[in-house]
């Protein structure tokens, strides 16, 4: 069997050179029939370096398949390309010639096809197939909201993680939205730290979610809704620098982050206190790095919550909603007045989700004094 | 707390030279931080009503449906940005502290922006709906919308 392989290979071979030679065609160099490394010309590497940034979206909607099969008939194209005038057949082509079972015939035919098809090609211009297809498709501005409902890379924004190959899809789909955002990339950053002995990791996924959300905090001028590939790598770098310089780290119990009454997370808060930005990062299991998970100017309120609380990020909403609550066993270590003022902030209560209604007037607040100035400037 | 221009002063002026030394007053001094950010929330509090009618504006238009939420949130969010990069200058500008009043209306604004403002962040990480959102700000727009009577 192995040897009707070879003999067909070494067939094939002699047919293919000898209608290359006909056909006014030079072979590349470095080039040889068994297994060849696959060669692409500059142009398309530029091309695939384009079409790769688009790639990061959920595969389930229309407007990702579109990108998706662009890509694929970018791959099939490659199969045809010549490289600076001389025709270039990839890894693809000859695996299927080389490999191909069945009689004798079948294999002569498709050598003929894809050798008439060779021919054709060689009559249009260099990368005529990657360019037209690139002018059609690629650079005509499509109207994505008449094809995709609104608001839908919100409302979907977590699907923009792709399933990376050592997990199972029945796996990857019963992870929550969060944890897939945690699923390790590449350009994840990791970050070792006298601070915290488990380190930090800058997740790639969490970044690029947040980026819309969180780019002004750093001065990064958004390149369209979403930002680019680069300025994920951007804000990465950021944070990173953020950690570096921020002065302090809230790593104990009462560093919390509390995004709704009933949930709160045990995070490791990393604040510059001279701009005022806190990246929060939820902590894992020991021994394990924290995630990123998100990075806010704190308002004011906030920051005076953070501080009295030693680490406890409340967001400004619930603050204002007074649906916060107190890290269990909570201890103000610099205020004694306050510890002595009427707080509801009552550390011998161990609260879990207890509200205090009284903490703006009887902590942060500066007494009003008069009625309603509204229309006055 | 009652608010202390000289106080304020003093304390901007102690945080900065902390800050050429490579220090804070968040670590050096606890407690002066913490009076420090009572006075930067007055501040706050202050330029944020200075463009009351920005914000009622937007809110308005969000609540008639002039405005959906992405557009809301678009211009909500660079309205809200400016304000806080005003504030930021203010807090420690001199001139401004020295003239400054804090306010002395029995409700506070500034913090239902800023509650707002994160609530963002929250439909993004889907803790809260755009509809709750909505709500939202239909009830604090009610809300201050009657202090004018």
């Amino acid at each position: 069997m192995a040897k009707r392989k070879k003999i067909k290979t070494k067939i094939s071979s002699i047919i293919i050179a000898s209608l290359l030679w006909g056909s006014k065609c030079a072979p590349v160099n470095g080039i040889s029939l068994n297994r060849p490394v696959l060669v692409k010309s500059f142009r398309i590497s530029q091309s695939e370096k384009n079409l790769h940034s688009t790639t990061y979206f959920p595969p389930c909607n229309l407007q990702d398949k579109l990108l998706m099969s662009s890509l694929t008939a970018r791959r099939e194209a490659s199969l045809f390309f010549s490289i600076n005038g001389h025709f270039s057949i990839n890894e693809h082509t000859l695996t299927l010639l080389q490999n191909r079972g069945g009689d004798g015939a079948r294999v002569r035919k498709e050598l003929l096809a894809y050798l008439l098809l060779l021919l054709v090609i060689n009559k249009f211009p260099d990368n005529f197939f990657v360019e037209s297809f690139v002018n059609s498709v690629l650079k005509k501005p499509l109207d994505w909201s008449t094809i995709t409902p609104k608001h839908h890379f919100k409302k979907s924004g977590s699907n923009y993680v792709i399933k990376p190959d050592n997990i199972s899809q029945q796996e990857f789909e019963s992870m929550t939205q969060l944890e897939r955002r945690q699923l390790p990339h590449p350009r994840d950053a990791k970050i070792t730290t006298s601070k915290y002995e488990d380190g930090l990791t800058v997740g790639y996924w969490q970044v690029k979610l947040k980026l819309p959300k969180h780019h002004d905090i750093f001065n990064i001028v958004l390149d369209g809704k979403k930002g680019s590939e680069d300025q994920v790598l951007q804000l990465t770098d950021l944070l990173v620098q953020h950690q570096q310089k921020a002065d302090k780290w809230y790593i104990g119990d009462s560093s919390q982050y509390q995004v709704r009454p009933e949930e709160i997370w045990k995070t490791v808060n990393v604040y510059d206190s001279e701009t005022g930005i806190l990246a929060v990062y939820v902590k894992k299991p020991h021994g394990q790095p924290c995630q990123f998970l998100t990075v806010c100017q704190l308002t004011d309120k906030e920051k005076e919550w953070l501080q009295y609380t030693d680490g406890n990020f409340v967001t400004q909403s619930l603050l204002d909603k007074n649906e916060w609550s107190v890290p269990k066993n909570f201890i103000n270590t610099f205020s004694e007045e306050l510890n002595n003022s009427s707080t509801s902030l009552d550390k011998n209560k161990n609260l879990g989700f207890t509200q205090a209604n009284s903490f703006e007037s009887d902590v942060m607040g500066i007494t009003p004094n008069s009625q309603s100035d509204l229309n006055n400037p | 707390m009652d608010y202390n221009n000289n106080r304020h002063k003093k304390l901007v002026l102690r945080s900065q030279a902390l800050q050429k030394q490579g220090k804070s007053l968040w670590i050096e001094d606890p407690k002066a931080s913490f009076e420090l950010t009572n006075y930067q929330i007055s501040v706050e509090e202050q330029v944020f009503w200075t463009h009351r009618q920005n914000f009622f504006l937007i809110m308005e238009s969000f609540i008639n449906n002039i405005l959906d939420f992405d557009e809301f949130e678009n211009a909500f969010s660079l309205l809200y940005r400016k304000v806080r990069n005003e504030k930021c200058m203010l807090q420690i500008d001199f001139e401004y502290i020295d003239k400054f009043q804090p306010s002395t209306r029995p409700y506070t604004f500034a913090p239902v922006m800023g509650s707002i403002y994160r609530q963002f962040e929250g439909v993004q990480d889907e803790y809260i709906t755009e509809q709750e959102v909505k709500d939202y700000v239909k009830k604090k727009y009610l809300e201050f919308q009657k202090f004018k009577e």
